[in-house]
């Protein structure tokens, strides 16, 4: 089953230690271009930079979130992730070699067993840097999702900044 | 020594000339900056600007120094590129970066780098013995290779980043780290402006390749043996044709006011 999420929309994804794997896959057509990123917070939003999953570090400190770069997949094992961690924002990061302003469209997919969710993005590739998409949170004994979709034209670490005010 | 007091004991034994007439009296603090913001100079590739030379001319030191129009966002408007012209020059500067953006920052650390420099300074004597190590870089080449065999190729495509990428991953380790030292910020120059981008391979697990550059904001070193010339191996790598491998460590403390980190 395939569910199309909008901006603000929050899904219920699985209960805390329920051992399940949640795939995030991000299809674009310029790979080149974008990249997937997550950062794990605690409560008070602090980030260890062992904990920030991308091309350059592909796997959590906990191991429960690996990265592929190839494929753009990233797994996690909603069991084994940290009990610190409160919230896992996931962010796409753009960077175009090539001077001209083009078109940049891409879907996240985040698949739970049979059942897929769908977000569709597209941007400028010199109007933005950096998106958040959305983020992975603890609400009581539930790990939700919730539809972000918020545009940066700065860099992501500006951005996370501005909109978590995280601390490394 | 610091780099000021460095600049005082290079110019009582080096001469600086210009080679072109719209810059008078150069110094060894010159910056390539000032030559990228005037349009004369932008549409020219590369120039010829300055020559070097030892004071004592039975010592036969000579650098020529172009200027490059080019430029990173965050890392450089313009450089410098030095080409040592003399063997006594070539023995000097052996092992080290040929590029810089502060002409006095290139003498700082061929004096922190080269141990022919520091004698000369202090000797003035030029017949100084260089060592042999070319045969430790053939030892880390079989090394490298040794150390990739026990990995699967599943294992080693989960660990290789793409090459064609590189600049990309500059730019990042630029924007999303602190400020990066003097020392980095010339070491990434060279790679990106010299063909020895073509030797490396850049990697994202820090522990899996112990003969590999690691790469911070603030230090450059072969993880195997910090006292490796990184310089010096990279040539070599170029001309024996391997790869070296290389880790760039994010530490995510940049971000706000990156533009202000141009050199």
């Amino acid at each position: 089953m395939i569910q199309n999420l909008i901006k603000g929309q929050k899904v219920e994804l699985c209960k805390i230690s329920e051992p399940v794997d949640i795939f995030i896959k991000m299809k674009c057509e310029i790979s080149t271009s974008i990249d997937l990123m997550l950062w794990m917070m605690n409560e008070k939003n602090q980030v260890d930079k062992n904990n920030i999953v991308f091309y350059n570090q592909p796997y959590s400190s906990c191991k429960s979130i690996s990265y592929n770069e190839d494929q753009k997949i990233i797994k996690i094992s909603m069991d084994q992730i940290d009990e610190q961690i409160k919230k896992i924002v996931c962010v796409a990061t753009i960077y175009d070699e090539i001077e001209e302003n083009r078109e940049l469209n891409f879907s996240l997919e985040i698949r739970k067993n049979e059942q897929t969710f769908l977000i569709d993005s597209g941007t400028t590739s010199q109007e933005y840097q950096s998106i958040i998409i959305g983020e992975i949170y603890l609400y009581k004994n539930l790990w939700k999702w919730n539809t972000i979709s918020y545009e940066s034209e700065k860099e992501i670490v500006s951005c996370m900044k501005k909109v978590y005010d995280v601390h490394i | 020594m610091n780099k000021q007091e460095c600049i005082e004991w290079i110019k009582s034994y080096f001469e600086i000339e210009s080679l072109i007439s719209t810059l008078k009296d150069p110094d060894f603090n010159i910056k390539s900056r000032i030559f990228y913001f005037k349009d004369v100079f932008r549409s020219i590739d590369e120039l010829k600007i300055l020559k070097i030379y030892s004071k004592n001319k039975k010592h036969n030191i000579v650098l020529e120094v172009y200027y490059v129009t080019d430029d990173f966002e965050g890392l450089f408007h313009g450089y410098f590129r030095i080409e040592p012209v003399t063997d006594s020059a070539r023995k000097i500067f052996k092992n080290m970066s040929r590029v810089c953006t502060d002409l006095g920052y290139f003498f700082y650390h061929a004096y922190q780098h080269s141990e022919i420099l520091k004698k000369y300074i202090v000797s003035g004597d030029i017949d100084y013995i260089i060592e042999d190590d070319e045969n430790f870089f053939e030892t880390v080449k079989k090394n490298t290779y040794l150390e990739l065999s026990q990995y699967e190729e599943k294992q080693m495509n989960q660990m290789i980043l793409s090459r064609e990428k590189f600049k990309k991953y500059i730019t990042h380790f630029i924007h999303w780290n602190k400020k990066c030292s003097e020392e980095v910020k010339t070491f990434l120059m060279h790679l990106w402006t010299t063909s020895y981008k073509n030797c490396i391979c850049p990697i994202n697990n820090v522990n899996a390749v112990d003969y590999s550059i690691k790469v911070d904001t603030q230090d450059i070193f072969f993880q195997k043996n910090k006292d490796l010339s990184v310089y010096g191996l990279l040539e070599y790598a170029q001309t024996h044709g391997f790869i070296v491998f290389l880790y760039l460590q994010f530490d995510f403390e940049g971000g706000n006011e990156y533009d202000s980190k141009s050199y």
